[in-house]
């Protein structure tokens, strides 16, 4: 997946929250970090696009609600949460580049509740990539992959990594060849380094 | 890489170096040694710049052998952790299931209160443990004690003691995580955690500021991790005492040593007032405390003499009017009461940095 199709996807996505969503002074945007939180500015200038309000976004850290903080050698350095409005009564999009067993999401939703009371929660990802742990589906979906859990996704962003792409990559040893990428809905399989 | 969650670090390219891990002394190699005043100080030059992506020890001992890396670690960690004590729902379920002991020696309202409130930020649960009312005072050792607690499976304990080298004691003999909460004279490791925080929040840097330190240098435990951090991080420093309370070869761990309070305040962006220990003193080190604040009290105009923008800083409790004038301690400059706030989101960083490196880290 190149840079033109993840703006083509979110594109898509920005339309159809907008459409979900008739009257959108209830709603905001909150991105997880750290790739989720590009994705939620780039929805927000792609909804103001539309001729549409300027949602607010907010940022969100699930390292303090993960399940795994003792099983996992290093985690993540934490970094700063910052939702700078009240979210009780408000919509609220959450934002990520890819849900795959659904306890990213779990923490994040566990996060956003320590903040009060939304009315709803949605969940927009760029790639949905399956094998979910737990019952967690997304409302906006950039593109559906087939994966096996042996591959690893990996997405790039201009903002964090200097380029946009979506990488599918194969565990090393794990004897497989990767099937062909336009099987894959355009997704790029390279063999893992 | 753990096949069962999303690992947001798992791209090539984007997997955090861990050089910290293998350069990380074996815990039953930790020095146990209390006098400092004799151990030399990491040059601070040849120790990697930018943060670690793990802490890659299982105790904080003291801040003597942590290296930049390490240190910025816990501060910008700190510095997340803030946001939770803004929030109205202060609390984080990080340390869920956790047991962590207070195990306070001595007395203490700031540290103790300070480290209970970040345990329950971070969920965790607390036993406090304190000299009176246990059986410390029906002469069992302290050995005896914490062996006896950690049958009781806590994850973590925190102590203050009055004997220098408590804290390395109990972590040869314990399982859990050990945090040093002050032990004597030696080293009160989040004290000075907290100190650089404040100075970082305030200042932007630690490398090439002007600290000065006035006040018991002898006794203070929060001299001592305050010198190798601030030196660890480049700061330069210059200390003050009456001379009966500066211990023999302090220029060693890096200070310069003055007699005057207005020599070493001379240009200080930051001036860290210590208290005078009445409860550590054999009495007899000045005449009293009038003449000790004449000689060597912050006051007004001795304020003037540091830069314009210096901050004042004291790890508390205050001797109004021997250490520091009211005037100064409840002046514009002051950042006393934010060292306390500080110190709360210091602690819930340690405190999970610690928790998190359990795994990987139990020394064979």
């Amino acid at each position: 997946m190149d840079g033109a199709a993840i703006e083509r996807s979110l594109a898509r996505v920005a339309h159809e929250i907008a459409e979900r969503h008739a009257d959108l002074s209830g709603l905001a945007l909150v991105g997880i970090r750290t790739r989720g939180v590009p994705l939620a500015h780039r929805l927000q200038r792609r909804i103001a696009g539309l001729g549409k309000r300027s949602l607010p976004v907010g940022t969100l850290d699930i390292t303090l609600y993960r399940d795994d903080l003792t099983t996992v050698g290093p985690h993540a350095v934490l970094k700063e949460t910052n939702i700078p409005f009240p979210i009780d009564g408000r919509s609220i999009v959450l934002v990520d580049d890819v849900l795959y067993t659904g306890r990213t999401i779990r923490a994040a939703l566990d996060g956003l509740m320590d903040f009060g009371r939304p009315k709803c929660i949605q969940l927009a990802v760029l790639v949905d990539r399956g094998h979910r742990e737990l019952p967690i589906r997304a409302d906006f979906v950039g593109k559906n992959v087939p994966t096996s859990p042996q591959e690893t996704v990996a997405v790039h962003l201009q903002e964090i990594d200097g380029k946009d792409e979506v990488l599918l990559m194969s565990a090393p040893g794990a004897g497989r060849v990767p099937r062909s990428a336009a099987g894959r809905g355009g997704v790029r399989s390279v063999r893992r380094p | 890489m753990n096949e069962t969650v999303i690992d947001r670090n798992a791209a090539p390219g984007r997997r955090p170096a861990r050089p910290g891990r293998t350069e990380a002394p074996p815990v039953s190699r930790e020095r146990v040694a209390a006098s400092t005043a004799a151990a030399p100080a990491p040059s601070p030059r040849d120790v990697p710049a930018g943060p670690l992506a793990a802490f890659p020890r299982r105790h904080l001992l003291g801040i003597q052998g942590l290296i930049r890396g390490e240190i910025d670690l816990i501060l910008d960690t700190a510095r997340a952790f803030a946001e939770v004590s803004r929030r109205s729902i202060k609390k984080v379920p990080t340390l869920r299931g956790k047991t962590i002991v207070n195990l306070f020696m001595e007395p203490s309202t700031r540290t103790r209160s300070s480290f209970e409130i970040a345990e329950k930020r971070l969920s965790a649960d607390t036993l406090n443990f304190s000299l009176s009312g246990s059986s410390v005072s029906k002469g069992e050792t302290l050995v005896d004690t914490a062996r006896n607690l950690e049958a009781m499976a806590p994850d973590m304990i925190v102590i203050r003691h009055r004997a220098a080298g408590a804290s390395h004691l109990l972590a040869r003999h314990c399982r859990s995580n050990i945090i040093n909460a002050g032990d004597g004279s030696h080293e009160h490791p989040t004290q000075a955690l907290l100190d650089a925080y404040t100075i970082r929040e305030k200042k932007g840097r630690l490398d090439g500021l002007r600290v000065a330190i006035v006040g018991d240098l002898m006794h203070s435990r929060v001299l001592r991790s305050n010198l190798f951090l601030l030196r660890t991080m480049g700061a330069d420093i210059q200390v003050c005492g009456p001379p009966t309370l500066v211990p023999i070869g302090l220029e060693r761990l890096g200070a310069v040593v003055h007699t005057r309070i207005e020599s070493a305040l001379e240009g200080a962006d930051v001036i860290m007032m210590l208290r005078i220990q009445r409860e550590r003193q054999q009495g007899g080190a000045f005449p009293s405390a009038r003449e000790y604040f004449n000689l060597f009290g912050l006051t007004r105009e001795r304020v003037r003499l540091a830069r314009k923008d210096a901050i004042i800083m004291h790890p508390g409790p205050m001797n109004r009017g021997v250490e520091i004038d009211s005037a100064v301690a409840d002046g514009p400059e002051s950042v006393i009461l934010e060292q306390v706030s500080n110190g709360v989101s210091v602690r819930m960083a340690v405190l999970y940095l610690l928790a998190g490196g359990t795994l990987g880290d139990l020394a064979a």
